[in-house]
């Protein structure tokens, strides 16, 4: 069954879809494919096919993209910053928890395990390193697959970019004086010796996290490379 | 008749601001104006209208507001505004330049034939 509705909240998302138009952009021209409709319906066309001529009529959501990409050249960088933005602080957030667990995880292994400088580097660094990545997958699925964020409103969004940014400081403050606290606290339980060996192994996790990182990085990269539009290509051809 | 791509394009902002001249209007009307005055030889893919508006709006040239229709949908409507009456004089002196020119010649073709 046809539902206009859908139909036209399915064309909506399509062109929403190419990130270079606005919420105002769209919705005038829903206003004017509405017009259309209108008009086609009077002259005696049903509900589907005033809709697949009306959409037509307003041309190919590829090519009205690249139209408004030139309009909205500013807003396009400036959501892309957002995203910078938000990137770096939630890669603080996620760091500082894989960091913590990456801790508590090791002393908890290193007990079961036995006690030695590089056990504790492969598992402080292997821990922190799965946290990271599971956590960072799970926040591109939710940012690009789902859209999570742009289907909230304006003021969850706000609520949400508080949140983040609460966490970051409160993470941080934490993280800080306990390293002081837990450390005193380990010299107590576990003695000098393993706490010795807890900062030669991050010592190893340090360097081992230094080359697997830009590893994860080069790959993600080169796999997110910003794909050329068709008028790009041209553009590029013809310099 | 088919006007070339490039005619189009060039014809399409002192169109769009002529039309807007004649009182303010949204852009479903300002297609459907520019069709009728052409006979239907003066069409855009209708999505394309509108980036030209919002370049023109943030040009200067005109102005937006929205206003509710009587549809009860909301209308973008566009008005020009006193930079935009002085462009359009400059188009007229463009245009009329462009067609005298190669109406002169064409003329004196037809008299030596």
């Amino acid at each position: 069954m046809f539902s206009i509705n859908e139909a036209i909240e399915g064309w909506k998302q399509e062109l929403a879809g190419r990130q270079t138009m606005i919420a105002s952009d769209i919705e005038e021209l829903e206003a004017h494919l509405q017009d259309e409709m209108d008009s086609l319906s009077i002259a005696g066309l049903s509900e589907e096919e005033s809709f697949v001529i009306a959409s037509r009529r307003i041309g190919n959501p590829d090519s009205i993209c690249q139209e408004f990409a030139k309009i909205n050249a500013t807003v396009i960088w400036r959501n892309r910053f957002f995203w910078m933005i938000m990137g770096i602080v939630l890669i603080q957030i996620i760091s500082k928890f894989a960091s913590f667990f990456a801790f508590i995880g090791t002393i908890i292994g290193c007990q079961l395990i036995g006690w030695n400088p590089l056990i504790v580097g492969v598992i402080s660094a292997g821990i922190q390193f799965a946290i990271m990545l599971w956590l960072c997958l799970g926040l591109y699925f939710a940012a690009v697959k789902l859209s999570v964020f742009q289907r909230l409103r304006q003021k969850t969004q706000i609520r949400i970019i508080i949140v983040v940014i609460g966490l970051n400081v409160l993470l941080g403050v934490l993280l800080n004086l306990g390293v002081r606290f837990w450390y005193t606290a380990l010299l107590v339980r576990l003695g000098a010796e393993k706490v010795g060996q807890i900062a030669i192994g991050d010592t190893y996790k340090a360097f081992g996290l230094s080359i697997l990182w830009p590893i994860v990085w080069l790959t993600l990269l080169i796999w997110l490379m910003p794909k050329k539009t068709p008028a790009e290509q041209r553009q590029t051809a013809a310099h | 008749m088919n006007l070339s791509k490039d005619l189009v394009a060039a014809s399409a902002t002192p169109l769009v601001l002529s039309i807007l001249a004649e009182g303010d209007s949204y852009g479903y009307a300002i297609i459907k104006r520019a069709a009728d005055l052409s006979g239907g030889v003066m069409q855009w893919t209708d999505g394309m209208l509108y980036p030209i508006l919002h370049r023109l709006e943030s040009q200067g040239l005109i102005a937006s507001e929205v206003r509710i229709a009587d549809t009860g949908r909301k209308r973008k409507y566009y008005r020009l505004n006193e930079t935009g009456s002085a462009v359009i004089e400059t188009y007229q002196t463009q245009w009329r330049t462009v067609y005298a020119t190669l109406n002169k010649l064409w003329e004196t073709k037809l008299c030596l034939a």
